[in-house]
């Protein structure tokens, strides 16, 4: 792309176009012959005498000369490919991030806004300039093991509230890089990433619940106290062995089976024909047989069938989906068989939200706001100066053709 | 001076000056003068009234048996009549080319026609001729000059005559038995040579005299020139630089050359003048060998 240090020049280069319209509507001077039947020969024979046409030389010498002068006094200036600076800002989706924000040192317990929104709303001015300035922002979070990214120049607004299930905090280390920024609570060190933290005093709640009870962390003391059951639903279509593993699996986390205040619901595929399926986990596999089922955009499979391809159990956090109509004595390891299925259980059902790991609701010391390091693009700053020297030189040679 | 009255409409009128007259006069003695000179003793023989030999000339069928030159014919086997100067003199007849083409040039080509016309109804009366004056633009645009007399005369229908339109020689052009001398002035542009070389014969004098503008003569390298035709109104757009005006003079000139060698073959003359040329000049070179 080709830019100018003084573009209004170019505007120089409209007179060559008037030039034009001059010519074709002005017309030659007048002047009465007696001869004129000669001319007309003349005309007739193009060779011999050119007639006034477009084809006029001076005409396009001058066209030629404006352009050029036109050119050579805006100056053309090649710049290198630009890239603008593109930002990455890392969000913190710990649950530390959703705990209300309260300043270090307040005698009474936090109750404004997430440390979350404390954070965006220390790293505003920074993100308004970027926006200004029309450098696209991409947003990442940290999501069960791997990077999970949007594009925009506003923050995700399903980012806001917490997950269902807790996450753990991103590793920061990998993202310490000229161009990311860091939305978080604490304020990390990092080399040459922002960093945008909130800060904030303990904050304190439920840490952990344990059988029928909750462990509240209350200053530097834990004490328990109830908390109300919370249930499953179980499809009463489930195979038998899975109903069975469900039951037992309840039990020892301290559900019920049915009720109000579900964290987890194990459903059945009802439609289609069953076939008959074989798979398997590490350690173990079963045959069966099984309906189809159709992952949703945010199920995940975890056991599928090998022949036929078929899902057989999906999941998301607060469900599980089994297509399996009925199943065999599962071969291999049987306790690797019941670990396996009360390992998906346990990762879909919901954390009771209110239940923050003691860690998380520990101080996280005052805030800090840390502008990110740009990206150094390639960007040449300015610059050759080109075609000045041949602008001007055409303009004059072509002037002087016009003399 | 040519007025242009709209789109392609040009005239002039002819103005003489107060002194045209008397160099009118003393161009006619000086070249009658020159004649005599030339003629010596034969030209003092005569009477001066025209009746003296000048030569013979080829019988044509219904002339007057009496005028024929028996011992010549006896002698040749071919009949010739005997020519005087009051036959030579006989009846001129001038063609004036008075279209609008002839109003241009600064003095105007019609001007020097006019200027020319007038000495040759002078030479031709002296000669002992009748002089009939001929112009394009008006059928009744005539004039017939038998005395010197009536020069002042001669020169007021000049002056009255407008060269303006687009009738050129063309129209004047026609077969004129009794006509010993034929003159056609005029710029060249609407005839063509055959049309005057028809008009030969061994006993009349034929001449033509083409008056050009100095653009026409040699135009100016310009640029760009919408030349206007006056006559008709067209116009031809050129870019006039050194080749093409280059060519338009081999063009000229090879039509001027054409024009000369197709009246030198029936005997005639050519003269090109330009319009800024004094009359004399083109008069001189016209009359000075045939007469």
């Amino acid at each position: 792309m080709i830019e100018f240090e003084h573009p209004g020049y170019l505007w120089l280069g409209a007179g060559a176009v008037v030039l034009w319209l001059v010519a074709l509507v002005v017309r030659a001077p007048e002047s009465p012959s007696g001869t004129v039947e000669l001319w007309r020969e003349l005309e007739a024979r193009s060779s011999s005498a050119r007639r006034r046409t477009l084809a006029n030389w001076r005409l396009w010498c001058a066209t030629f000369a404006l352009c050029a002068g036109a050119l050579a006094l805006a100056a053309p200036l090649r710049r290198g490919t630009v890239e603008r600076a593109s930002w990455r800002v890392l969000v913190d989706v710990s649950p530390s991030m959703y705990l209300p924000w309260g300043a270090v040192g307040e005698p009474r317990a936090p109750i404004g806004p997430t440390r979350l929104a404390r954070a965006l709303t220390l790293a505003a001015p920074w993100l308004a300039t970027r926006t200004a300035e029309h450098e696209p922002i991409t947003w990442v979070r940290w999501s069960e093991g791997a990077f999970e990214e949007r594009r925009g120049d506003t923050f995700p607004s399903e980012w806001s509230s917490a997950p269902a299930n807790a996450r753990e905090a991103p590793p920061f280390e990998r993202c310490d890089r000229a161009g990311w920024a860091w939305i978080t609570d604490a304020p990390r060190e990092s080399r040459v990433a922002g960093v945008f933290a909130s800060g904030g005093a303990t904050v304190p709640g439920a840490i952990a619940e344990f059988g029928g009870e909750l462990l509240e962390g209350r200053g530097d003391a834990i004490v328990a106290r109830p908390r109300a059951v919370r249930s499953v639903v179980v499809a009463p279509t489930l195979v038998a062995p899975l109903a069975e593993l469900a039951q037992a699996w309840c039990n020892a986390r301290g559900l019920a089976l049915g009720g109000e205040r579900n964290v987890l619901a194990i459903e059945t595929v009802n439609d289609g024909a069953d076939d008959a399926v074989s798979g398997g986990r590490a350690g173990w596999s079963v045959r069966g047989r099984a309906r189809a089922l159709t992952l949703e955009s945010d199920e995940r499979a975890w056991l599928v069938s090998t022949d036929p391809s078929r899902v057989l159990v999906a999941w998301r956090p607060g469900r599980v989906r089994i297509a399996l109509t009925a199943l065999e004595e599962p071969a291999g390891d049987p306790a690797l068989f019941a670990v396996a299925w009360s390992e998906l259980f346990d990762a879909a059902r919901l954390a009771d939200p209110d239940v923050v790991a003691l860690d998380e609701r520990r101080e996280a010391g005052e805030q800090l706001v840390r502008e990110p390091r740009a990206v150094e693009t390639r960007e040449a700053p300015v610059e050759e100066r080109w075609s000045f020297e041949l602008g001007l030189v055409a303009a004059f040679f072509a002037l002087l053709l016009l003399i | 001076m040519a007025l242009r009255i709209g789109r392609g409409e040009f005239t002039a009128r002819a103005r003489f000056a107060p002194d045209f007259a008397r160099r009118l006069e003393r161009f006619v003695a000086r070249l009658a003068g020159s004649r005599e000179r030339r003629e010596g003793a034969r030209a003092g023989r005569g009477s001066g009234d025209g009746a003296e030999f000048v030569g013979f000339r080829p019988y044509r069928p219904g002339e007057d048996l009496r005028r024929l030159d028996w011992s010549l014919f006896a002698r040749l086997d071919r009949p010739f009549v005997r020519v005087t100067r009051r036959e030579v003199g006989g009846e001129w007849l001038v063609w004036l080319d008075a279209s609008a083409s002839m109003a241009l040039g600064a003095p105007t080509k019609w001007q020097r026609a006019a200027e020319l016309a007038a000495t040759l109804a002078c030479v031709g009366v002296r000669a002992g001729a009748r002089v009939r004056l001929e112009c394009s633009s008006r059928r009744d645009a005539r004039f017939e000059f038998t005395r010197v007399a009536e020069l002042p005369r001669l020169l007021r229908f000049l002056e009255s005559v407008e060269a303006a339109g687009s009738e050129g020689l063309a129209q004047l052009v026609r077969p004129v038995p009794r006509v010993s001398a034929l003159y056609c002035i005029g710029d060249g542009l609407d005839v063509e040579p055959a049309t005057l070389t028809r008009l030969a014969g061994p006993a009349r004098n034929l001449g033509a005299v083409w008056i050009l503008a100095p653009d026409e003569l040699a135009p100016d390298p310009r640029g760009a020139v919408r030349w206007v035709e006056p006559e008709t109104g067209a116009t031809v757009e050129l870019d006039v630089d050194s080749s093409a005006r280059r060519r338009y003079l081999v063009a000229l000139e090879a039509r001027l050359e054409r024009w000369r060698s197709e009246l030198a073959r029936v005997g005639a003359s050519l003269v090109v003048a330009a319009s800024t040329a004094p009359f004399e000049d083109s008069a001189r070179e016209l009359l000075g060998g045939a007469w």
